[in-house]
């Protein structure tokens, strides 16, 4: 046997690593599943603690070793609880006060040593847990792959960050008695539980609540995910089964997200200022001008010559004078009260001259009668832009002898008719 | 020209103003200064500042919805097919594959090489992409790895993605990712068919990605 203990434990440690691996796996390890060779160099190295009556449990300190290295593998690794320590500080305490009680100085020291130690590791583990849980955090935790495992996963460690809060709760109320009950009797572990541990919790404490904000925030942003996820599926399904649905028609809901008001400018097109004396913006614009198209020749308009009176031409044609003499009677019989008389109006109007002698132009009565009633009798005629109708009425003669009806007439009345 | 100069330019020409496709210019605006800034110039010609959440992305809105407004919302809605499809059919096409990030968030890096692969060794999913319709630039006789390219280069032209290494043809998922998440709730919530429980969620098989970065790659 080796004079070294350290090389001895670790050998017997190595010879029997599947048993030390179930039991920091497992917690215990029963006393049948264990060989005797294995128990005996187990309990030689110290690596084992009774569980009961028939288990077996690895050194804390061990254990909590092995844990460290699990750590960075697996899905759920966990940080180590402080809980048992508290109750172990508790328990310290307790007897120390005892001791002290009793005068036994020898084991008052021995219990303030122990009582020493487990403050050192009740500060090492929460530094420890609180570092592990950050780092779970920054890397998502990570080693899971479904998002219902990453769903598990949040909600075991927000257990997990659960449970050391309950801890450093139950940690301040037993270190504030031990450093009470120390100050008292004036044990500088006093002083060491107010420099190690109560002078730490409010920032352990903060930190914790870092880390629990943290949880809730993945929490939430997992619950989203699920729900995109979940939409995704959803809406892929329903525009393959619909090819023909463009859109929603419908009112904008009074719930609706911000997105939906996203709006865009046309594009901005600046010009640029031909008054701009810059000499950069002057160079651009001169290459501008030079690049314009050719000034494109107008055609120019012939000059119009002016316009000058024909003199070749010879005298009008004078009006005809029987239908100005027409005209003259129209008008007359227009504004006259009673039906006008054709040929009194010829023999007397001063308009007719030109249809009596001694004018050249004069005609015998019967004929200006019956062009007159030809030219009136239905006809409408436009007079001062209005149109007017004339009935005629011929003035008939007796009757011939042995005859009972006229055939002859003498004259003829003009009015308008309707 | 200054980062918050050529923020506002992108604003009013309607981009969403992310930290992966506008880096600086996102950071000009999450000052406080800056959102003052550009807050006030937008509100002079009728317009507000708004950002997706979580720090996301700035993208100009209405001032108010007035009608002239509420008709371009409402025309927009009446589209939204065209404006969804590429982009949901890609990434359920993703989520199906199961060979990269199921759920596209804002920085994803998105290898096209390690897409195609993941297309042509699975026979289903390169006729899903086949049976594909409505691709924007896409011909019928295109293949399943062309007509991925044509969907990537839409998801690039609308700002989805950006690409950030040209001879490796290696794309980033923008910040207006979470846009399109939100107009696919509106649609769940609006769309009587959605909400039935008979659509196939098939939810069982759902990843999510491991985070991008060394942590991610060590695993």
């Amino acid at each position: 046997m080796s004079t070294n203990p350290i090389k001895d434990a670790l050998a017997a440690l190595s010879r029997n690593a599947e048993h030390v691996e179930a039991a920091a796996l497992g917690g215990t390890l029963a006393h049948d599943a264990l060989p005797r060779q294995a128990l005996a160099a187990l309990q030689q190295a110290i690596a084992l603690r009774a569980a009961g009556d028939d288990a077996w449990r690895l050194h804390p300190r061990l254990r909590e070793y092995l844990q460290d290295i699990l750590q960075n593998f697996g899905a759920y690794p966990s940080p180590t609880g402080i809980g048992e320590k508290i109750t172990t500080l508790r328990a310290l305490r307790d007897e120390a006060l005892q001791a002290f009680a009793d005068r036994d100085h020898e084991s008052v020291a021995a219990l303030l040593q122990q009582i020493a130690v487990t403050v050192w590791d009740i500060a090492d583990q929460t530094e420890r847990n609180l570092k592990f849980l950050g780092s779970m955090m920054s890397i998502k935790y990570g080693a899971v792959q479904t998002l219902r495992a990453k769903l598990g996963q949040n909600r075991w460690y927000q257990r997990q960050a659960g449970i050391l809060g309950q801890d450093l709760a139950r940690l301040l109320k037993v270190a504030q008695d031990v450093e009470q009950d120390a100050d008292t009797r004036g044990w500088e572990v006093a002083r060491l539980v107010r420099r190690t541990v109560l002078d730490r919790l409010h920032l352990w404490q903060v930190r914790l609540s870092g880390v629990s904000d943290q949880l809730l925030h993945e929490m939430y942003r997992l619950r989203e995910v699920e729900v995109n996820l979940k939409n995704l599926a959803r809406v892929d399904t329903f525009l393959t089964q619909n090819p023909a649905w463009p859109g929603l028609d419908m009112e904008i809901p009074a719930q609706y997200p911000v997105a939906l008001e996203h709006a865009a400018l046309p594009k901005l097109r600046p010009h640029a200022d031909p008054l701009d004396d810059d000499r950069t913006v002057r160079h651009e614009l001169e290459q501008l001008a030079r690049s314009l198209p050719a000034a494109t020749q107008l055609r120019r308009r012939d000059v119009i010559a002016p316009l000058t009176p024909r003199t070749d031409v010879g005298e009008p044609p004078q009006p005809d004078p029987y239908l100005l003499a027409l005209r003259s009677f129209g008008l007359a019989a227009a504004r006259a009260q009673h039906p006008l008389s054709v040929l009194g109006w010829a023999s007397t109007a001063p308009e007719a001259s030109v249809l009596r002698p001694p004018a050249a132009t004069a005609v015998r009565p019967s004929v200006w009668l019956m062009f007159t009633i030809c030219a009136l009798d239905g006809r409408s005629h436009s007079l001062g832009g209005r149109p007017v109708r004339f009935a005629v009425d011929p003035v008939r003669n007796l009757p011939a002898p042995g005859e009972r009806l006229p055939h002859t007439f003498r004259d003829a009345l003009v009015r308008v008719a309707g | 020209m200054s980062r918050l100069e050529f923020a506002l330019r992108q604003l009013a020409e309607g981009q969403f103003v992310d930290a992966v496709r506008f880096a600086e210019a996102h950071e000009a605006l999450s000052t406080s200064e800056g959102r003052e800034t550009a807050s006030k110039w937008l509100e002079a010609i009728g317009y507000r500042l708004c950002q997706l959440e979580d720090g996301g992305a700035f993208f100009m809105a209405y001032g108010h919805l007035d009608q002239d407004a509420r008709t371009k919302v409402k025309e927009e809605m009446r589209q939204l097919r065209g404006r969804l499809l590429p982009a949901v059919s890609f990434m359920e096409t993703l989520r199906q594959a199961q060979g990269s990030s199921a759920h596209l968030q804002p920085g994803d890096l998105l290898p096209l090489g390690q897409l195609m692969e993941a297309v042509r060794a699975d026979a289903s999913l390169e006729q899903r992409l086949q049976d594909l319709r409505d691709i924007p630039g896409a011909k019928s006789a295109d293949s399943a790895p062309d007509r991925l390219s044509h969907i990537l280069a839409w998801l690039e032209r609308e700002g989805y993605l950006v690409e950030q290494n040209a001879s490796h043809k290696v794309f980033q998922v923008t910040g207006k990712i979470t846009y399109l998440y939100q107009l696919l709730q509106f649609m769940a919530e609006n769309v009587p068919q959605l909400a039935e429980e008979g659509v196939s969620d098939q939810l069982e098989q759902l990843t999510i990605d491991t985070p991008a970065g060394p942590a991610g790659a060590a695993q």
